[in-house]
């Protein structure tokens, strides 16, 4: 598994920093938003909850032992054997860069923000994403699927969680299939931008 | 022993012993190939069975070792490791309630850790140990300080009852300790859950045991000085404290009695806790012995995977010593002890006393020994309770252990269709036996019967013609040669007494002129030469016309007499002389001739047996060409189905390859159907992300991706099965055709050995052919004898009576030849005293 080197930790921990910074503004307004209980909420999942009641149905995808809920508001498209061409010079752990209807979208390895997850031999599958006009995606191994969240398995406190991800971690639920965190994918997406300009 | 016993007993013996040859040859040949297939199946199933548990063991311990290495790398567990240690460390040195106390606190302030040690856990241990005291004070006493201060507050103040102490969280002191073990017990308790451990430990550099999940009375001592430092979790700990094992190294120390778990069978695997280069601790897990024990007793479903009635699993440790618990232990407890009483089980009272196998009984057997040294293999040998048994062993492939995999079954059960093949044979060949001696029984009384009524019915004629019955006759009608010899004995009575009625009538009529004569002579005796004599047309007509002629004669020459009786009495004398000696040397010859009939009857009746001999033989000879040729068509009819038993076999071989290549075909177009249906599968998802991207509007689709979805995922699940099936069907493909080329192997070898016996069958046939014919060749020559025999006793007979006449005539001529000396005497002086005519 490819991993971060010393020289490139500040950068990445740099562009945390602002993630975070985008994620207090964040919850503050979905705490105003649910002081307003008519306003429609910016968090996904609460519209869902509204929609659907006690519980509600996302798609999800897991990375290991972490599952990955997949916001609604963020088109989403899985491709089984895209074509990738290779950027010279990248870092490993960027695989290339596809054409999704015309977009070029960058593809990466997850693996080195996921303690102790290493991908599974024989083919790779993509999934991208839609962030307004760009498109970025990463590899994986299974597929997304259904998933299924009550508020009752929603945790107050956060279990430890890759150095990595945890920042754009908005919550974290428990259920019979393991860890869900909804997280806040287009951080996510910034911050490795950022890494991959200074890797 | 009469001839009718002896005919009745040889048959009966040839039959019996005709039927127990082939009995016992089918019963030999059946009961091998019997033995073969069943020892060959055995085999197959009990190595698929090792196999099979073999990669379950190796799996499941792969897995533990797996999640140790994980688990002891994983960021949670490091920190939770440093965390422990840290708090561990302070008690007694900070200001919470926990920290503050005093480690030096009298035993008063540990009463209720004390009565936990002396209740509860005395009381679990005794149950569960055949009511052996385990001594607790003793370890109690022997506890750290910080010891009894946390099992005081984890063990004996948890409201949990003994066996949940895991339920709390954390304890109420607010000491840092419990914080900390409220952040972290949670998610390692969760973590032993889920995979199902007995136990997990976090043990720092000094050997403290800083947490536990289930906090038995290990908890909190020293794994290096404490009560337990010498067991397995000690041992365990030892082998992952170097500095030199590696942060990916396991350790796993054997199962053995643990006292913290009451004795119970541990194992632990042990990894160290690595903080970058920092060591900080050991990650110590304790394996359940009931996934092992489940696990190599089928969950106590031994039929369902093939293992009968007495097959079994097991695991022998290096020590000789079985790692899960014997079939017979859990099945029939009584029996299994008083089986392992007889064979001298050393352990036998510790097995009794616990129910168990593990770590107990002891197993060193010829299998055990080989797969200890690293062979796999099968073999048959007496297992540990000294019972016979199929086995196939192998080592098993665990980096620190010397297990060996045993697979059993016992040898009776394995064999026992042969007892009932054996039994089917005999009885049906004491059948046929008994059947095949009641009909040549039956045979050989009517065939008695047909030849000795015939000869009563002789005997008793001729008993009736001694008793002065002439008419008697035998009147024989049996179509045979007996009747032959009844009518010609018939023909012999009536010839000899026509002869006997014949020679009374012309002694009668001799009787009569002989009286005519010696009336005629009388008178001559008177000297009355006129009287003339009656000539009769016997033999004396011509006496009578002699003594006519002799007195007419009688007076012309009896003057001639007187000169020539002196000389007639010198010549008659020389006659009496002849006479005498011809007379005697007839009397020789018919003694000589008598001897001769009694030599030639002897040998009349010998021939006459021989004959009747070798007609009994002659008939026996024909049954046994008869029986033989029945026997060869019967091998060659053998022959013939064993050939069409292996063109059907090899015709269903070709059926079942051809049925494996379709499967393959099946197992293509199943891969592609999957290919279509992950596409599907994707494409669905995509369109269910998108729809869902796009809020309400996009509910309307979102219901039709889903059941896309569900389609392709149901597709999915189809081939999947499909597929499982056709692996399926092509291994059992593969199999079937294996067992068929052995069968065919088997109908060939089958198929010499019928050929050979026919081969046999074929020369025992020509061998009796030609002995039938040796004997009817005896027959005919011995029927010639016999008439040849009769032939010459027919003429010494003749002999015999002609030898008589002559005899009685020299008696008669003698006498005659002296009267006439006595008449030529008295001739002369009566002569001289006769009258004669003028």
């Amino acid at each position: 598994m490819d991993s971060f080197d010393d020289s490139q930790k500040p950068v990445f921990e740099e562009a945390v920093s602002e993630v975070r910074e985008n994620q207090a503004t964040a919850v503050r307004s979905l705490e105003d938003s649910q002081n307003a209980p008519s306003t429609e909420s910016a968090d996904s999942f609460a519209r869902v909850n509204r929609v659907t009641g006690a519980q509600s149905i996302k798609h999800g995808l897991r990375i290991g032992t972490i599952g990955l809920i997949l916001p609604d508001e963020v088109p989403t498209e899985v491709q089984l054997t895209p074509t990738l061409c290779v950027l010279p010079g990248s870092p490993q752990w960027v695989r290339g860069v596809t054409t999704v209807r015309g977009i070029a979208a960058p593809i990466f390895r997850v693996d080195p923000f996921f303690d102790h997850y290493t991908y599974e031999r024989g083919k790779r599958t993509t999934i991208v994403f839609q962030l307004g006009d760009s498109m970025a995606g990463f590899e994986i191994d299974e597929v997304p699927g259904r998933v299924t969240l009550s508020e009752d398995e929603k945790l107050n406190n956060f279990p430890p969680l890759p150095a990595s991800i945890q920042p754009f971690a908005r919550a974290c639920y428990r259920n019979s299939e393991g860890l869900w965190l909804d997280w806040d994918i287009a951080g996510f997406f910034s911050a490795v931008a950022d890494l991959s300009k200074h890797s | 022993m009469n001839i009718r016993t002896k005919i009745i007993l040889g048959s009966a013996l040839g039959a019996l012993l005709s039927v127990a040859g082939v009995g016992y040859l089918v019963a030999t040949i059946a009961e091998k190939s019997a033995a073969e297939a069943l020892t060959e199946s055995a085999r197959n199933s009990l190595v698929s069975v090792r196999n099979e548990k073999k990669f379950a063991v190796e799996q499941l311990f792969s897995t533990i070792t797996g999640q140790l290495k994980t688990y002891s790398n994983n960021s949670m567990i490091i920190e939770a490791m440093a965390e422990f240690n840290s708090a561990f460390n302070a008690i007694g040195q900070s200001s919470s309630s926990l920290d503050q106390t005093d480690t030096s606190s009298s035993p008063r302030d540990y009463r209720a850790l004390q009565d936990y040690y002396n209740g509860p856990f005395s009381d679990q241990f005794k149950e569960l140990n055949n009511g052996e005291d385990p001594g607790a004070t003793a370890f109690f006493d022997r506890l750290e300080d910080k010891a009894k201060i946390l099992q005081n507050l984890y063990i004996a103040e948890n409201p949990n009852p003994l066996g949940a102490k895991e339920v709390l969280d954390a304890a109420t002191d607010g000491s840092r300790y419990s914080q900390i073990h409220k952040r972290y017990h949670p998610f390692i308790r969760a973590f032993l859950q889920e995979f199902g451990y007995y136990d997990i430990f976090l043990v720092n550099n000094d050997g403290d045991l800083v947490y536990s999940v289930f906090k038995e009375i290990d908890y909190a001592t020293n794994l290096t000085s404490g009560s337990f430092a010498s067991s397995g979790l000690g041992n365990a700990f030892r082998e992952a404290a170097p500095n030199s094992v590696a942060p990916d190294d396991v350790k796993i120390i054997d199962f053995d009695e643990y006292y913290p778990s009451y004795n119970g069978a541990a194992a632990f695997f042990s990894s160290p806790i690595y903080d970058g280069n920092r060591k900080l601790g050991v990650l110590i897990m304790q394996a359940p012995v009931d996934r092992l024990n489940d696990l190599m007793t089928s969950e106590q479903e031994w039929r369902d995977v093939g293992l009968g009635e007495s097959g079994e699993t097991y695991i022998v440790a290096g020590d000789n010593t079985l790692r899960n618990d014997s079939r017979f232990l859990i099945e029939d407890r009584a029996a299994y002890l008083e089986a392992l009483r007889i064979a001298g089980e050393p352990n036998l009272t510790g097995i009794t006393a616990k129910n168990t196998s593990i770590g107990l009984q002891g197993a060193d057997t010829p299998g055990t020994k080989e797969a200890l040294a690293g062979n796999a293999g099968f073999a048959i040998f007496p297992d540990y309770r000294n019972v016979p048994v199929l086995s196939a062993y192998t080592p098993i492939e665990v980096e620190g252990l010397n297990w060996a995999l045993m697979a059993e079954i016992d040898e009776a059960e394995a064999f026992a269709p042969i007892a009932t093949i054996r039994d089917t044979i005999l009885k049906n060949t004491l059948l046929v036996a008994l059947g095949t001696l009641l009909l040549v029984g039956l045979g050989a009384f009517f065939l008695i019967r047909s030849i000795t009524k015939p000869l009563n019915k002789l005997t008793s004629t001729i008993g009736e013609v001694a008793k002065g019955d002439l008419t008697a006759r035998a009147k024989l009608d049996s179509n045979d040669e007996l009747e032959v010899l009844g009518n010609a004995f018939d023909g012999m009575l009536d010839d000899r007494i026509a002869t006997m009625e014949e020679a009374a009538i012309q002694n009668k009529q001799l009787n009569e002129s002989v009286v005519g004569l010696m009336t005629a002579t009388a008178q001559l005796a008177d000297r009355d030469l006129t009287v003339e004599v009656p000539v009769a047309e016997d033999v004396t007509g011509s006496v009578s016309d002699a003594l006519n002629m002799m007195v007419e004669e009688t007076s012309d020459v009896l003057s001639q007499i007187n000169n020539v009786s002196k000389q007639v009495e010198d010549s008659v004398n020389l006659v009496q002389a002849q006479t005498n000696a011809v007379k005697g040397a007839a009397d020789n010859e018919k003694v000589i001739v008598q001897n001769t009939i009694d030599q030639l009857e002897k040998v009349s009746l010998s021939i006459n047996n021989i004959g009747e001999l070798v007609q009994t033989v002659n008939n026996l000879a024909s049954n046994v060409q008869s029986s033989s040729t029945t026997t060869a068509d019967t091998v060659n009819k053998n022959i013939e189905g064993m050939d069409q038993i292996r063109e059907t076999v090899s015709e269903t071989e070709k059926r079942i390859k051809r049925l494996g290549e379709r499967s393959q075909e099946i197992g293509n177009i199943v891969e592609i159907i999957n290919t279509l249906s992950e596409r599907t599968h994707v494409l669905a998802l995509n369109a269910s992300m998108q729809a869902a991207s796009a809020g309400e509007a996009g509910k309307g689709f979102a219901v039709v991706a889903d059941e896309v979805q569900r389609l392709s995922e149901s597709s999915k699940e189809s081939t999947l099965e499909i597929s499982t099936l056709v692996d399926s069907i092509q291994l059992e493909t593969s199999e079937a055709m294996a067992t068929m080329n052995a069968t065919i192997a088997r109908v060939v070898e089958g198929t010499e050995l019928a050929g050979q016996a026919g081969t046999q069958m074929t020369q025992t046939q020509s061998d009796a052919t030609q002995l039938a014919e040796a004997i009817k060749r005896i027959s005919t020559e011995s029927a010639a004898q016999t008439e040849a025999n009769a032939t010459l006793m027919e003429q010494a007979n003749t002999v015999l009576e002609s030898t008589e006449k002559t005899s009685t005539a020299l008696e008669q001529q003698s006498v005659q030849t002296s009267n006439l000396v006595t008449f030529a005497e008295k001739l002369r002086a009566a002569v001289s005293s006769f009258k004669l005519p003028a």
